[in-house]
């Protein structure tokens, strides 16, 4: 079979070339792209949180989480700070600031716009739109468990978040599904969503063409 | 298609839930991790003697330059995702079997290729290094899923009489 008569062949090779282009083009556009989810972030902790939450600010490749979690900094912090000309003594306390980094889990976007092009499919514009809005409240579920994660297990003082042991690992669970799962299947799921059409030519075509078995399978 | 997608989430939260659990990251995930280290080693090393395994770090003992390979890069997170999505589709357990073998390979050949092409980019040009790791790459993985998937639907399992198409 000729590459160009298998319509798998193509979409892999356009969503490849496409993929990869869109990825470039994206990177310096990232911040921006990923203002929104920052947004959504923001408002989903000060509304959530508003015990230890005392601001945040979500923008153009900025999300940053003020909180009324008290820290001791270590001698480690306190050089740190020595070196850059503020003095910290060790009886001192500081109130935590959660920071995380906005275009970290846009990359979902070009793929999205990568699987787009390589089927297709009309009113791609339009389509595009609407899958980027869809993919806000995924990033904005990376951002959100990120700056959890970091408040309840990595700072250190996790305890006055109120967390129960549970929710804790609940966090850290989240948190992994958001950081290694989440940013790449979103833009798939979404897609097949969105593509439809495509997807049940590509692979119901083919699996209803075969003759019925008497299988063992649900 | 409501049920696949169903199935096809809950069977991916269960088996990234067990990956998560310490026994199993312990005795299956970083021993597996250590052998796609040693298997990268072997494979530079057809050509370049300087690289060396050192459990799930990959080493170049001529410029001291390592990647750690952590999770998510071990293809392990891009396998579960495509388990479940094979374990989901209607088709009888020998295809399913047949699919998870191959999708196994194809995943992991391909995320082989991802690590030494990083181990040799971070030794080059670090931007390009993190922008292929931490934005490239993932995607061309989970592309490589779906296609996986894709041709294993679309030409392997036999049609059973008693599943909803849609």
């Amino acid at each position: 079979m000729r590459l160009s008569a298998s319509p798998l062949a193509r979409f892999f090779a356009v969503a490849a070339v496409a993929l990869l282009l869109l990825t470039v083009a994206w990177r310096p556009v990232s911040g921006i792209a990923a203002a929104p989810a920052a947004w959504l972030a923001a408002t989903t902790m000060r509304t959530l949180f508003p015990d230890w939450v005392r601001s945040a600010h979500g923008g153009v490749a900025r999300l940053e989480v003020e909180t009324r979690l008290r820290v001791t900094p270590t001698a480690q912090q306190r050089a740190l700070a020595a070196g850059a000309g503020q003095a910290v003594a060790e009886d001192d306390v500081a109130e935590l600031v959660l920071e995380a980094n906005p275009a970290q889990p846009g990359y979902g976007l070009p793929i999205l716009l990568a699987l787009l092009v390589a089927a297709r499919g009309r009113r791609l514009f339009r389509r595009a739109l609407l899958g980027a809005a869809c993919l806000v409240p995924f990033q904005a579920y990376c951002l959100v468990t990120e700056l959890l994660k970091q408040a309840a297990i990595t700072s250190g003082v996790g305890a006055q978040t109120g967390f129960a042991a549970w929710q804790i690992n609940l966090i850290a669970y989240a948190y992994q599904l958001g950081a290694l799962l989440v940013p790449t299947l979103a833009p798939i799921l979404i897609w097949v969503w969105l593509d439809r059409a495509f997807f049940a030519a590509i692979v119901l075509e083919g699996w209803l063409a075969r003759p019925l078995g008497n299988g063992d399978g649900s | 298609m409501k049920r696949f997608f169903l199935l096809f989430i809950g069977i991916q939260l269960l088996l990234f839930g067990v990956e998560l659990l310490k026994p199993v990251q312990e005795h299956v995930v970083l021993p597996f991790t250590a052998q796609i280290a040693r298997l990268c080693s072997a494979l530079i090393s057809i050509s370049d003697k300087s690289a060396l395994a050192v459990g799930k770090v990959l080493i170049d003992r001529a410029t001291g330059f390592a990647v750690s390979i952590e999770p998510g890069c071990n293809g392990v997170e891009a396998c579960i995702v495509l388990f479940a999505a094979i374990v989901a589709f209607p088709a009888r357990w020998r295809d399913r079997l047949v699919g998870l073998a191959a999708g196994f390979a194809a995943v992991q050949a391909l995320n082989v290729v991802r690590i030494i092409s990083l181990f040799y980019l971070g030794q080059w040009n670090r931007d390009w290094f993190e922008f292929a790791h931490h934005y490239l790459w993932q995607g061309l993985i989970m592309l490589d899923v779906l296609v996986v998937f894709l041709v294993w639907a679309r030409y392997f399992p036999q049609r059973l009489a008693n599943a909803h198409a849609a």
